[in-house]
């Protein structure tokens, strides 16, 4: 990495090519947390990877590249959001989910999505969005810290407030399935 | 057999799974690639730029790159110019210049005078969490109302409060907003791109880009001072990256900021390096806090996961003019300054305060000028950093059971005052004439006395739908 990193510096797109396949993923999907809006991604994107472009020559090829582009897709989402108004999603339809065989298992998968979505809607924005860069985008708790300016010590109570929450509501599904069988 | 296994894997999955549903998949990185590839070949190469850039700011003499390089608002007292603008404007006749315009001189209200600059300021966001629109809000110490507001464009930095304004940086550039009436004063590019919080002392504004150039403002007119690249490379000042450049810290003439394991020392008059220290390379310096003719400074171990298994920080005093070492600590734990949030340390009177959010969250007392423990106490692990003010030591933290505690120590033992639990979101601000301001959700600005913890006034900012940052302004 470290050896694409210092090509990419001197100006050479194949390993900036590279650069981009490698780290496009997680790139994209932090975009899509933080921006919501699909269709600006694209453009936010290159934008960013333009930012690495002008300022990998300042990079120091020892530190780690993931956070620093990170930051850029950051900035970029910022400079955007006041373009845009966050995209209202439509919560999914119980048929557009699972299907198996059994048909026993197929309600019971409906209702735990059906739950589930209820439940994360139940969430503050906030929580939702540490949920979506933890479990989505994959990013590291100081990395969640870095793209949303919260501290870490409130990253990591969302993260637990969240997923506690998301228990206790999906648990309480649980216990009314099983009662209403009985 | 059961219907549901909700351990914690299962619930992670289903999120997994939601969210792939919700979101969908990245697109095609070769089709993407094919876009952007043509972008970078119409670019200068970024190395020639580069060294461009560094020759320049060397130099002095390559205008179109050095930074900041011109006034874009007309700053109070020049509606001449401000009028000019307007008329080129019309004349020119350009849709897009003034999109521009409208862009870059926000709205501005204002319901009365103001009588001196001293009050209480609050940022606001606007909007939905992203949202890089914001809006400053001064308000009266004495009646809490609303002064005047400001909107600010992506703001992308904590504000800096001068004498008689008001200072953010955005991408690439510098505001300064007049505090009296909240009118933009002057508005500077930074072709060097993104930059530091700003710091200001005395009439000086301090801000660092990301390549470790320190640059002194004048904060009337935001004309350059001077320029020093310090070496400092701030890309990734950080562990794992998940701390921007910190600001610089400026005291007894002295202007300090690090990167990496390194700290530098400016001369703030001339613009010079004054010294440079290093430490260990598994070491990383956070912000540095000047007091006097000292300069306090942690750092950590770099670690690529949140909670290592082993980790310390050290936190130092180092001799503001000659670089000597005063004295080191080490605590095993790892003292990390997070986004968004203030320098690890917090000196008052002869006592250095911090806490270590990652780990044990413990709050520890250094003697400054020995660099003995003299308090060691027990927090959360959910604890966000100290602030002190007033003999007061404070923090607030964010407990899983959804509330909110500050909670405050005694300054000199180190023991506990009182807690305040909060069901709504809490942001600690600074504390004057023995009170705590704190912005509290969704739109309230409290004062808690320091003695006892409790509330001697709120207010709600009308209109307002995020949890106020608060400043206080003497």
């Amino acid at each position: 990495m470290e050896s694409l990193i210092r090509s990419a510096q001197m100006g050479d797109t194949t390993a900036f090519q590279q650069l981009v396949e490698t780290y496009y993923a997680v790139a994209w999907r932090t975009a899509r947390v933080l921006q919501h809006d699909a269709a600006g991604i694209d453009d936010i994107l290159q934008e960013a990877w333009l930012d690495a472009w002008r300022g990998l020559p300042g990079f120091l090829t020892h530190r780690p590249f993931r956070p620093w582009l990170l930051t850029l897709v950051t900035n970029r989402c910022r400079m955007a959001a006041r373009r845009h108004t966050l995209q209202t999603v439509t919560v999914d339809t119980l048929e557009d989910h699972l299907v198996t065989d059994d048909m026993l298992q197929q309600v019971l998968q409906q209702e735990r999505d059906a739950q589930l979505r209820a439940a994360l809607a139940k969430l503050s924005e906030e929580q939702q969005r540490v949920l979506e860069l933890r479990y989505f985008a994959e990013l590291e708790l100081s990395e969640i810290a870095l793209v949303t300016g919260m501290p870490l010590g409130t990253v990591k109570s969302r993260l637990h407030r969240a997923l506690q929450a998301l228990r206790q509501q999906t648990e309480t599904l649980r216990e009314y399935i099983l009662e209403e069988k009985r | 057999m059961k219907a549901y296994e909700h351990d914690e894997v299962v619930l992670e999955q289903q999120l997994q799974d939601h969210y792939e549903q919700r979101y969908g998949q990245p697109p095609d990185t070769a089709e993407f690639w094919g876009r952007l590839a043509p972008q970078l070949e119409a670019r200068a190469h970024p190395a020639r730029k580069w060294f461009r850039l560094r020759k320049a700011l060397r130099s002095g003499a390559e205008a179109g790159l050095r930074a900041p390089e011109r006034s874009r608002v007309a700053p109070s007292g020049r509606l001449g110019g401000l009028a000019a603008f307007f008329v080129a404007c019309l004349l020119v006749g350009s849709l897009i210049a003034v999109f521009h315009l409208a862009l870059q001189k926000p709205h501005t209200t204002s319901s009365h005078g103001a009588t001196g600059n001293s009050g209480i300021y609050a940022l606001t966001s606007n909007g939905k969490l992203g949202s890089h629109s914001s809006t400053i809000n001064r308000i009266d110490a004495n009646t809490h109302e609303i002064v005047w507001k400001q909107n600010f464009n992506d703001l992308a930095s904590d504000l800096a409060f001068g004498e008689d304004a008001i200072y953010g940086v955005n991408m690439g550039g510098i505001y300064a907003l007049n505090l009296s009436n909240g009118s933009y004063r002057w508005n500077i590019d930074f072709a060097s791109g993104m930059l530091t919080d700003p710091t200001v002392s005395g009439n000086a504004l301090y801000v660092m880009d990301w390549s470790g150039n320190i640059y002194s403002l004048d904060t009337k007119t935001g004309k350059t001072n001077w320029s020093c690249n310090t070496g400092l490379s701030t890309v990734l000042s950080s562990t794992s990256g998940a701390q921007r450049p910190g600001s610089v810290s400026v005291a007894d003439g002295v202007v300090y900021n690090t990167a990496l394991n390194k700290i530098v020392a400016v001369d703030a008059q001339k613009g010079t390096v004054l010294w440079s220290k290093t430490v260990d390379q598994s070491l990383f310096f956070n912000s540095p806090v000047a007091v006097g003719d000292s300069v306090y400074v942690t750092s950590h171990t770099e670690n690529d996961f949140d909670e290592g298994p082993v980790q310390w920080s050290f936190v130092y005093a180092y001799d503001g003019h000659t670089g000597a070492l005063k004295w080191s600590y080490r605590v095993d734990a790892r003292i990390v300054k997070s986004e968004g949030s203030p320098n690890p340390v917090a000196v008052s009177g002869n006592l250095v305060v911090f806490n270590a959010p990652l780990q044990n969250g413990n709050t520890y007392a250094l003697d400054a000028r020995s660099g003995k423990l003299v308090w060691q106490a027990k927090a959360s692990y959910y604890s966000n950093e100290v602030q002190v003010g007033d003999g007061v030591v404070y923090y607030e933290e964010d407990s899983i059971d959804g509330r909110f505690t500050l909670h405050a120590l005694d300054l000199a033992s180190g023991k506990k005052l009182w807690d305040r639990i909060f069901p709504e979101r809490f942001l600690p601000g600074p504390v004057k004439n023995h009170l705590i301001y704190a912005g509290i959700s969704p739109n309230k600005i409290v004062a808690f006395q320091t003695s006892d913890g409790k509330t001697l006034w709120q207010t709600d900012l009308a209109g307002v739908t995020s949890v106020p940052e608060i400043w206080y302004v003497s």
